[in-house]
């Protein structure tokens, strides 16, 4: 069997790897025997050299194999790893997400370039379905806030309204629907109006809440700002507007305050504002006249006179 | 603990160090990259000030730092407006932006006639200087005002300048 083993094996180094082959076969230790140095000779039965025989063919073997296999293997595993790593990427759909994404992202672009008529065609029906869906929405909501209040309102608050209305020539109904509209005020700030510093500040949301000192301060500037560039005189500022939220302006001799509102401002408010900034005003007349910088004395008296306006209006719809 | 808000407006020529002074103390930061000041910037930083007394007082210090280039001026007036302390910066490499220290003094006591006033000679780390610590201190007397030398690249003094003028705040 071995020198079966050992012929097989001459016979395929030399067809297969040749001259180069043989010499690391010499140089690896393993030794030719059998058919060339008459390994008939040998006795059949003779276990020692039999074993050490097996040996040998099988390192000759393995050897043969390194030679002829191994750039080859080598390129397998490189490949079996790839298809490894690709197998995960796909598996896991958050990472296969954001290896698309931005190709995907661009791939978009250039077709809403290249096709924009047929995109346009395209989502007309679905956007159209949208628009329709909220309006319908945001109606239905109106509907059941103006039913809201129309049950909740007394008897004398509706004669009330419809003397209003009479006299000033706006139907009962869309006062109704005026008072409806939905509104939320989200911040409340009371500044110092020379220097800028916060006398008092409430939010709606602690966790939304930017930083309410450096505000009061950036909006002195902006209002300065407005009044150097615009001209006009002072106190000219009355709000600011950005997307559907309003910044309400109402200035006192010492003081002015500012409110973060979402939504349509309700009848009147600016006058509460106005009532509220000057009754505030004459109760911390002194205080506001020499303010230097300590603003807890005036807290409860800024908290009784501004904090009913974060709960005036009613919710904006989500 | 007392609670005590105070306006401090940083004035000076352009390029003088005003923004990276106020970096230095809110932020710790230093930035090679001078990017002009439009208009105003107000950063706030709170420090816990020792009083005479042995209290402490928690200081808010509102700093406005106004842009020092001519086009913006005719805003500084306004900005300027009831401020407590101000910090008057000058640079040592160039000896015409403490000269010019006086007009900001003037425009300052114009809307602010009692705002507490710092000088600071920046750029102390510059190899390049053409103003004297004795021009310096002369300028200051001149103006009333103590004067410090600082440098915001590598932060020397400019803690002690705003610990400083908080305590003379804190004391009005």
């Amino acid at each position: 069997m071995g020198r079966l083993v050992d012929a097989a094996v001459d016979e395929l180094v030399e067809q297969q790897a040749g001259p180069l082959a043989m010499q690391m076969l010499e140089t690896s230790g393993v030794e030719k025997s059998g058919v060339e140095t008459g390994g008939m000779d040998q006795p059949p039965d003779s276990h020692p050299s039999d074993r050490g025989d097996g040996l040998e063919e099988d390192e000759a073997l393995s050897t043969l194999q390194k030679i002829l296999l191994g750039t080859d293997r080598n390129q397998i595993e490189t490949l079996a790893a790839d298809v490894d790593r690709l197998r995960h990427r796909v598996d896991d759909k958050s990472a296969l997400a954001a290896a698309v994404a931005p190709i995907l992202g661009e791939a978009i672009r250039r077709q809403i370039q290249d096709s924009r008529e047929e995109i346009i065609d395209a989502l007309y029906p679905v956007i159209g379905q949208i628009v329709v869906r909220a309006v319908s929405q945001a109606i239905r909501d109106l509907a059941r806030s103006i039913d809201e209040k129309l049950q909740a309102a007394t008897d004398f608050q509706r004669i009330g309204q419809r003397i209003k209305g009479f006299f000033s020539g706006v139907p009962d109904s869309q006062l109704a629907l005026r008072s409806a509209l939905p509104c939320t005020v989200q911040e409340v700030y009371l500044i110092h109006r020379e220097s800028g510093l916060l006398l008092w500040h409430a939010t709606r949301s602690e966790e939304n809440s930017a930083d309410s000192e450096l505000i009061g301060s950036m909006l002195t500037a902006i209002r300065d700002f407005a009044e150097q560039v615009l001209g006009g005189g002072k106190d000219r500022l009355h709000q600011l507007q950005f997307g559907d939220r309003e910044l309400i302006l109402e200035f006192a001799r010492y003081s002015y305050v500012g409110v973060v509102m979402d939504g349509v401002m309700p009848t009147g408010f600016r006058w509460d504002l106005h009532e509220s900034i000057y009754a505030f005003e004459k109760e911390s007349i002194d205080f506001l006249r020499q303010y230097k910088g300590e603003a807890s004395t005036v807290q409860e008296a800024a908290r009784q006179r501004f904090e009913p306006f974060l709960s005036l209006g009613t919710e904006v719809a989500p | 603990m007392r609670k005590v808000s105070k306006k401090v407006c940083l004035l000076g020529d352009f390029a003088v160090g005003k923004t990276s002074l106020v970096r230095r103390f809110v932020y710790d930061l230093f930035d090679e990259k001078y990017i002009s000041t439009i208009g105003v910037k107000v950063s706030r930083k709170t420090v816990a000030v020792p009083t005479v007394d042995g209290a402490v007082v928690e200081l808010t210090m509102m700093l406005w730092d106004l842009a020092g280039s001519e086009d913006f001026s005719q805003m500084r007036g306004s900005y300027m407006r009831g401020a407590a302390g101000a910090i008057l910066v000058c640079d040592l490499t160039r000896p015409e932006s403490l000269a010019n220290l006086d007009s900001y003094l003037a425009d300052l006591r114009q809307v602010s006639p009692q705002a507490m006033v710092i000088v600071v000679a920046n750029k102390s780390d510059s190899p390049d200087q053409h103003l004297l610590l004795s021009q310096v201190e002369a300028g200051a007397a001149r103006l009333g005002a103590k004067c410090f030398v600082t440098s915001a690249r590598t932060g020397e003094n400019v803690e002690d300048v705003f610990r400083n003028l908080g305590r003379t705040l804190v004391e009005l």
